[in-house]
Formats: structure tokens, C-alpha cells, sequence
């Protein structure tokens, strides 16, 4: 669905993007992850065809987006960050001015802004100004512009991040509607548990380079060392030898009753690390497989490379 | 065209709503109306002031009035253009509020053309009528001297034709400079400069302000004297501006055709600046700063 390959952009001396590459499959929400001021808006405003790029390509749909800006940008749907309206209208009369940009006849218009109000829950409050709405209620109209036209490609910059829980849980909710409904979505964020709720894939930026770009499964499994917690029903004197020699265990941790063990594979270790543990002259109050997060692996690249 | 629409019927809420109409309205018709009373109440207070005063140095015909009103209009009629439409582009860009529409398939060339249509109509509408309210006024306040409608309506016509290029110039400035104020500004300096090339013959039938010069004219010689101003009759006085409203009555004339073609090219020629500055910048957020 989307290609961005070797995508630069400097503004002045600063490079905002460096040689970005990355691909996204169609039907799936891509989370683009970074500390602010890595490149995100950059790199969204680029695919939104709203600001030129020094060198690389970006292809939507099979389609140059240098030669075929115009025509694509019926495909593209863009959430920016801040988004802006005009506060004198409500939210219904400017998504009527969305659709009469669009071209839509005026019965197909009026159909389509009552239906996206009642899908972003602001049916009740579409005849009122946009000025006197809450950021909340503005991001909620935003995403409702951002799909007037029906697009293949959503890109959404930053949208719960100024969201209460209960507002960056409708906004996630709606970003899984509509991979359902076979849109995919290039979500940018730096909310983790947000891309864990919902994202399929990941890249991470960090100065304007991208550090990796996988799928979640993959990411974990590459970037994640698997952990094993064991609690004893006594407090161990020292972290007993027969663990630290099973099969595909790193190292081993002890805090107390409580062990750490490192493994260097869990599928092929954890076999050899029960029956090291069955050996033992103590009892095991608990075994847990600790889970990796996304922050983790965000941690580790952000911090390290 | 569907953004052309789109944007017409969107500027047509925007001045509703955010009293643009309005506060053009009661500029115009502000002066439209204070003039011809103010020049009808002048001998009197002089005389109040001034006991003795001869009055007989103080008399004022109803062309003089109208004339009096379009000096006042060219001044400060300019600047509540200026700063009613300084943001016209300058704050889409700055506010971002181009996003949605060029991200859903707006073109630049029917955004930027919905502007200057709309707002050409609604100022010289607005310009024509107050005009036409002067003359009115200045016929029942000073009666005897009538320059006769079609005169007045000629001579207002003009000024809205005026009005008309300074709104594309306030939104050729507005394209440019990212700050509304900047705008305003630029498109006021443009239309102060105008008189002193106004002021060369050769010139002076390629500039906008020459329409000014014509709107005085068709409405012929009025009468009117002001102590100390130096004006006399057939000069809309007053120290400053009077000489202004000279410029054009000595040495060549006007040519109409030679203004009207020079003007639709210039007009022209800002229009397709403004589009392809609208187009070369770049209006996602934060990109404004350029």
C-alpha cells in the first residue's frame, strides 16, 4: 500500500529525514513511533503530499507520489496533530465544506456528514460551532474529515495524544472499525500502549533514521531477551548452579525468595530450566514468563543505537 | 470548480458570520453619511466658534460633498480593506486550515479565485452603495447643485473598480507575507505609493489610482472653499490630500481604455502570482514560518 524509500528532507542545516525506508501492507495499522522531533510530522506531512522531499520515493497504491499528487489525493486521509477548523461553522456545515470540495452531490454530502457524526459520536453535537469543542470533540471531527472522501490510506499524527483515557479508547476502538473495514491506517504516536492495543507493525525513528521496522511479533522476538520469574517458598542463600547451567539460560538474578533467569531462548530453554528447577531443594511458589512491552524494545533503540 | 463553489459559499459564511459585512458596511456608509452633514454643520460651527465669521467663505455644492466623501474614502478606506482582508490567505496558512481541503482535493487556483471574487463583489457592493448614499445625502443637504445620478453612479462605479483592485492587491500581499499584519501593511504602502506615480504622466494611466482621479471628474466642477486649505472650485480640498486629488487634473489626460487594459493586466498578473504562491508554499503545520 505504501513504500517510502530512502525519503530525505532538511530543512536549512537540519536533516529532518535520513534516508527513511520502510513499507506498509495494505489492510493493517502501522504504528510510526519516535521521540518528538525525530521526523513523524515530517514524514506524514510528505505522504499527505502537503510538503515537498529532497530526494527518495514515496509510491501509494502502485502510484508515484511526485507524479501523481493530485490524483492521489483522493486516496490519502490526514489526521494532523493540532487539527484546524473554522470556528464559526459547526461540525456539520464544515464537513458539508469537505464534501463540496470533494465534488460529493449534495444528497451524497448531507448522507455522508450525518453518517460520519454518528460514527464519531458527535451526532448530537454536529450542529454546534466548532470553536466552542473541546480538543477531544476536535480530534473526533478531525478523524471524521480525515475519512469524508473514503480513503485507502489513513495517516493519523499523534491523535490520543491529548485525549482523556476514555478518549484515546474511542479513538483506538475507531482505528480498529476501520482496519476492519480495509483501511490502513499509519498511525504516529508516541502513546506505546496505543500501537500494543492496536498495530500490526512498527517503525521506529529516532533523529530523523529509521532504527527498525517489523512486524510486533518480530520486533519482540528480535529485540526482546525473554525473562523467566521464579519465586521460592524460602529465600535462597545464592542463585543455585544447576540453573545457570540448564540449556539457553544467560544469566540468572537473585532478589531475595524471588530469581530472575535470562534466557537466550525460551522455546528451546524452557524444558531444561523446569527440570533444572524440579531439581532443586526448594519449592517454587510461582514460575511466570515475564512480558516483553513495546516500551522496552522503544527504550532500548531510542537509548542505545 | 467544486472548491471554487465550495470557498464562495464558505467566505460568504465566514464575513456573515464574523461581521465582515458589517463592519464594511459601517465604515463606508459611516463617511457616506458624516460627510455631507459635516460639510452642511461646518459654517455653522465656525460661526458658533467664531463670531463674525463671514460664512460666505465657507459654501459648499453637493458635488463638492461627493467629492469631499471619495477623498476620505480613498484614505481611510483603504486601510479598513487592508485590515478586514489582511488575513485572507495569511491566516489559512498560518492556522493551517488548508489541511483538510488540499489533503481532500482542493485546488489552489479555485480557493484563491472564490476569495477575490467574493470579496471584490461584496467591497465594491459596498463601496457603490455608500457612494450612492453621499450623493443622496449631499443632493437633500445641498440642494441646487445636483451632478445628476448617472454622473454619480459613474463616479461611484469607478471608486468601487478602485476598491476592487485593492482587494486583489490585499490578497496578492496576503499570499506573500505569512503575517496577516505584514499583509495589510505591504498592500497599504502599495496603494500610498500609487499617487506619485499617478503623479507622472506618462504613468499615470497604468495605475489604479487614476480611477480615483476619474470618479472626481465625472462628477464635474464642484464648489467649495475651506480657509487655509487652498482648494477652490473643481478641487476636492483639504491640505495633503487635495493636492492628491489635483494630480491628474493638469498636464495629460486619462486615457479610459489605456487604465482599463492596464489594469485587467495587472490584476491579471497578480492573480496568477498569488495562485502559484499559494501553490509553491508549503501549508502543512508548522511549515508557516517560511
Amino acid at each position: 500500500m505504501l513504500n517510502v524509500e530512502a525519503l530525505s528532507k532538511s530543512y536549512g542545516q537540519t536533516r529532518a529525514l535520513r534516508e527513511v525506508t520502510f513499507q506498509v501492507t495494505s489492510g493493517q495499522v502501522f504504528g510510526f513511533l519516535g521521540p518528538n522531533g525525530a521526523g513523524k510530522t515530517t514524514a506524514m506531512n510528505i505522504i499527505a503530499g502537503l510538503i515537498e522531499f529532497d530526494s527518495g520515493a514515496v509510491t501509494i497504491d502502485g502510484m508515484d507520489l511526485r507524479r501523481n499528487r493530485p490524483s492521489l489525493r483522493g486516496v490519502v486521509g490526514y489526521l494532523p496533530e493540532s487539527p484546524a477548523f473554522y470556528g464559526y461553522m459547526t461540525a456539520r456545515e464544515y464537513l458539508l465544506f469537505i464534501g463540496d470540495v470533494s465534488g460529493l452531490t449534495p444528497a451524497a454530502n448531507r448522507a455522508r456528514a450525518d453518517e460520519l457524526l454518528d460514527t464519531v459520536g458527535l451526532a448530537e453535537a454536529g450542529r454546534r460551532r466548532i470553536g466552542g469543542y473541546s480538543r477531544g470533540m476536535k480530534q473526533r471531527l478531525g478523524m471524521a474529515a480525515a475519512i469524508y472522501n473514503r480513503p485507502r490510506l489513513l495517516l493519523l499524527d499523534e491523535p490520543t495524544s491529548a485525549l482523556d483515557p476514555q478518549g484515546r479508547l474511542d479513538v483506538i476502538t475507531l482505528v480498529a472499525r476501520m482496519r476492519d473495514a480495509g483501511m490502513t491506517v499509519f498511525l504516529s504516536t508516541h502513546i506505546l500502549a496505543d500501537v500494543e492495543r492496536v498495530c500490526d507493525s512498527v517503525a521506529i525513528i529516532k533523529s530523523g533514521a529509521i532504527v527498525a521496522a517489523d512486524s510486533m511479533a518480530r520486533l519482540r522476538e528480535r529485540y526482546i531477551q525473554p525473562v523467566v520469574d521464579v519465586v521460592f517458598d524460602r529465600v535462597l542463600e545464592s542463585v543455585p548452579a544447576e540453573i545457570t547451567k540448564a540449556p539457553h539460560v544467560d544469566r540468572a538474578a537473585l532478589d531475595g525468595e524471588k530469581l530472575s533467569v535470562y534466557m537466550r531462548d525460551l522455546s528451546l530453554g524452557k524444558r531444561g530450566l523446569l527440570h533444572a528447577l524440579a531439581s532443586l531443594d526448594a519449592d517454587v511458589a510461582s514460575y511466570s514468563v515475564r512480558q516483553p512491552s513495546l516500551e522496552d524494545i522503544f527504550v532500548r533503540l531510542v537509548n542505545c543505537k | 470548480m467544486s472548491t471554487f463553489t465550495a470557498y464562495l459559499k464558505k467566505e460568504r459564511m465566514e464575513s456573515s458570520r464574523q461581521s465582515k459585512y458589517l463592519i464594511l458596511g459601517a465604515f463606508f456608509g459611516f463617511f457616506a453619511l458624516c460627510t455631507p452633514i459635516m460639510l452642511r454643520l461646518v459654517p455653522s460651527i465656525m460661526e458658533s466658534q467664531m463670531p463674525g465669521f463671514p460664512k460666505e467663505l465657507m459654501e459648499f455644492d453637493a458635488v463638492y460633498s461627493v467629492q469631499n466623501y471619495i477623498r476620505n474614502i480613498y484614505q481611510l478606506g483603504n486601510m479598513a480593506v487592508a485590515l478586514v482582508l489582511m488575513g485572507a490567505l495569511a491566516d489559512e496558512r498560518l492556522q493551517a486550515k488548508l489541511v483538510y481541503p488540499v489533503s481532500q482535493g482542493a485546488c489552489m487556483a479555485g480557493v484563491v479565485g472564490a476569495k477575490l471574487v467574493h470579496y471584490a463583489a461584496a467591497v465594491s457592493a459596498v463601496v457603490f452603495a455608500s457612494t450612492m448614499l453621499s450623493y443622496y445625502y449631499s443632493i437633500v443637504l445641498f440642494p441646487g447643485s445636483d451632478p445628476g445620478i448617472a454622473a454619480a453612479a459613474r463616479s461611484a462605479g469607478l471608486l468601487a473598480a478602485y476598491f476592487a483592485t485593492r482587494v486583489v492587491v490585499v490578497v496578492f500581499t496576503s499570499a506573500l507575507f505569512t503575517k496577516p499584519l505584514a499583509a495589510g501593511l505591504a498592500a497599504l504602502v502599495v496603494s500610498y505609493v500609487e499617487p506619485i506615480i499617478a503623479s507622472l504622466p506618462r504613468w499615470r494611466s497604468l495605475v489604479a489610482y487614476s480611477l480615483i482621479d476619474m470618479a472626481n471628474k465625472s462628477l464635474g466642477p464642484g464648489m467649495g472653499t475651506m480657509p487655509g486649505a487652498g482648494a477652490g472650485p473643481g478641487v476636492a480640498g483639504g491640505a495633503g490630500a487635495g493636492a492628491m486629488m489635483a494630480v491628474g487634473r493638469s498636464g495629460s489626460e486619462i486615457s479610459g481604455w489605456v487604465l482599463a487594459v492596464a489594469l485587467m493586466a495587472e490584476v491579471a498578473v497578480m492573480v496568477l502570482m498569488t495562485v502559484w504562491r499559494m501553490k509553491s508554499v508549503e501549508i502543512a503545520p508548522g511549515a508557516g514560518a517560511q
